[in-house]
């Protein structure tokens, strides 16, 4: 392999482990967001049955509803698994097969496919989470005004 | 020894003239029918639903373009005109199909909101009386949306998968097992060369 081809894989390869962070990273934003309203749920939903104004009723709905799209958003994006490089199987058989530059352009190819992969997976993540947190938002704005007409 | 000698020089002769037909210089990686076939293979197991397949359809459709742009890229590199009419053939039918299923298979998604649209206009077409039933009509109304689009997502991901086996099997670029048997053939030309 030479200099050329091994930056190359190098360069691949931090893309490969940046993906797993940022994947990391939102997942661990994400369960956070999931416990707060889950929190809120229950809290939301007692205040719901037992509130005699009929006028606040909807906004009450309208938070329990935000904080039930926003956990449902929050199991989407916790719920894919990553690949981060080619199955163990064609490895052994690459290794097996020996040195050659043929073998060297499947690992290469194989990681550039996986990079393009995980580079959209993370912004469909982060589509997910953006949307979960301005939901979470909006349930926490319409508890707030709730509070305050009460 | 000798018979050695003589083994490493036909599979020189082969290589060599492989590479004057397709016109690569003489250590490129030929990246042929089976070269594609086993790449599939090593990135085999993103899992179906997994983001709605979104992550996998990215590796498969991402291997079908670049091998899409390697047959391109053989049609200039021919130098001998029956096969290049013969690979030029193949290469733009190849194009003319991905990039037809690419289209088709990015029409599901869409036809799923459309169907969800329908089905939300047709819910909420009597409105419910009490604020709990509108609270349960729609999260049930917004689970079974969410159902339906995972499900135009996942059939998305296998008519992609079909699509593609279908017009490489058709155009005889789909080597199936042996890709491992040419691979490893290859691999030991590349070998002996380098020796």
């Amino acid at each position: 392999m030479t200099v050329h081809e091994d930056r190359l894989h190098a360069e691949v390869d931090r893309e490969l482990d940046q993906i797993r962070s940022s994947c990391e990273g939102l997942a661990t934003r994400s369960g956070l967001l999931i416990t707060a309203t889950g929190i809120a749920v229950p809290i939301v939903a007692a205040r719901l049955t037992i509130t005699t104004v009929n006028k606040l009723q909807p906004v009450l709905a309208g938070a329990l509803l935000a904080l039930g799209i926003a956990t449902l958003l929050g199991i989407l994006t916790l719920l894919p698994s990553l690949t981060t490089g080619p199955r163990a199987s064609s490895l052994q058989l690459w290794m097996s097969i020996g040195s050659s530059p043929r073998t060297s352009s499947l690992l290469y190819d194989a990681k550039v496919a996986l990079v393009k992969g995980g580079a959209l997976r993370v912004a469909v993540m982060q589509a997910f989470f953006r949307l979960q947190a301005l939901t979470t938002v909006t349930a926490l704005a319409l508890g707030l005004w709730y509070s305050a007409r009460k | 020894m000798a018979m050695k000698d003589e083994n490493a020089s036909t599979d020189e002769n082969a290589s060599t003239d492989e590479n004057a037909r397709t016109g690569y210089p003489e250590n490129e990686v030929v990246k042929d029918a089976a070269y594609f076939d086993e790449l599939r293979r090593a990135v085999k197991g993103t899992p179906l639903i997994a983001l709605f397949g979104t992550s996998g359809l990215a590796v498969y459709k991402s291997i079908d373009s670049a091998q899409d742009l390697e047959l391109r890229k053989q049609v200039e590199s021919v130098t001998d005109s029956n096969s290049r009419k013969r690979l030029y053939k193949v290469s733009s039918r190849y194009h003319f199909l991905i990039t037809a299923l690419r289209y088709v298979t990015g029409a599901v998604p869409w036809l799923s909101v459309f169907l969800i649209l329908d089905y939300v206009t047709n819910s909420f077409h009597y409105p419910p009386a009490s604020t709990t039933r509108r609270i349960e009509l729609t999260a049930a109304v917004l689970a079974i949306s969410i159902v339906i689009f995972t499900l135009a997502k996942v059939a998305q991901v296998i008519l992609w998968r079909l699509g593609s086996f279908t017009i490489r099997y058709l155009n005889g670029m789909y080597t199936g097992r042996r890709a491992l048997s040419k691979t490893s053939e290859v691999n030991h030309r590349d070998t002996a060369e380098l020796d």
